[in-house]
């Protein structure tokens, strides 16, 4: 990347049209915005964003890594605030993708988005539906934020997705359901509820079992619901 | 399935007990990060570290924000 299109002879040009802004994750303690990556909706390195002014995400790079890709999602950033203009003055679908974009950029937290969705009694049941979906990813990120190098940190948030579990907040994206059973596991494990182990083993099983490359996580936590069995007879 | 998210989850599984054992000083964080900002490509383009000043000038300008979102702390 920093050697690739960072260090391309037009990368100059291109930096003249933006204010081009480098955010170093340091890990030093006191270090302002140190946790912007994630604030941002950014789960791993590089990545790369358009912000506005404010600081608002308002599209992520998700293709190309070349200062041409770069120029197609200014087009999508763009995109982004001629949708706000839209929804300001009224458009009642541009208000609802708006809205979408918003949840998805994390413009606000879980609690205000529902908010914000509650507000738009117009809304028919699918968007509505939709929206709700994008809240229930929005609060795995959330969640998934808290989490540091500390071991109890994890498990908190295990018991936080399995609380969400048990409001029938259940993530549809791959990677959020993911996180969210990878978590709940370790909870269960870390509690030794190997009902909830159990549970947790067969919902990976239906969601990902299918999946060639998730065979090895799969074979690990049934081993793992074994010797979590074998215990529980022992006591 | 994306091979990136695979490898994150196993990484933050993973990761706290390695940490604890490799965890770098805070002088060497700050090394690193001074590192990073002397890195050639940082020189070539009117790159800003600081969140605050990038917004400031992006309210003065008008222009919108390119963040490159990196890390130092891994050396």
């Amino acid at each position: 990347m920093e050697r690739g299109a960072l260090s391309d002879e037009a990368f100059p040009k291109f930096a003249e049209k933006y204010v081009v802004f480098m955010h170093i994750t340091t890990r030093i303690e006191g270090e302002k915005y140190d946790k912007l990556l994630s604030e941002k909706g950014g789960t791993g390195f590089p990545y790369l964003a358009y912000l506005d002014a404010d600081g608002n995400v308002i599209a992520k790079h998700e293709g190309q890594r070349t200062v041409d890709g770069f120029e197609t999602t200014a087009g999508k950033a763009r995109e982004f605030l001629e949708l706000k203009k839209k929804a300001e003055g009224g458009d009642k679908a541009a208000r609802i993708d708006l809205l979408k974009k918003q949840i998805e950029f994390r413009h606000f937290d879980s609690l205000e988005a529902k908010k914000r969705v509650e507000a738009m009694a117009d809304l028919d049941e699918a968007t509505k539906k939709d929206l709700l979906e994008k809240i229930v990813a929005l609060k795995i990120y959330e969640i998934l934020g808290t989490i540091t190098a500390d071991k109890a940190t994890r498990a908190a948030a295990g018991k936080k997705y399995n609380e969400m579990r048990l409001a029938g907040e259940i993530p549809n994206g791959e990677r959020e359901l993911q996180y969210f059973w990878m978590f709940i596991l370790e909870y269960a494990e870390s509690i030794k509820d190997v009902k909830l182990y159990e549970d947790g083993v067969k919902a990976v099983e239906a969601a990902f079992g299918a999946k060639a490359n998730y065979k090895r996580w799969i074979d690990q936590i049934k081993q793992k619901l074994e010797t979590l069995k074998a215990n529980d007879r022992e006591h | 399935m994306n091979r990136f998210a695979f490898g994150l989850a196993f990484v933050l599984a993973a990761a706290a007990s390695a940490w604890a054992q490799n965890q770098p000083t805070q002088e060497q964080l700050i090394q690193n990060k001074a590192k990073k900002l002397a890195e050639p490509f940082y020189t070539k383009a009117p790159w800003i570290s600081d969140y605050d000043k990038a917004r400031e000038e992006a309210r003065k300008s008008g222009k919108l924000i390119f963040t490159y979102f990196t890390r130092s702390y891994a050396g």
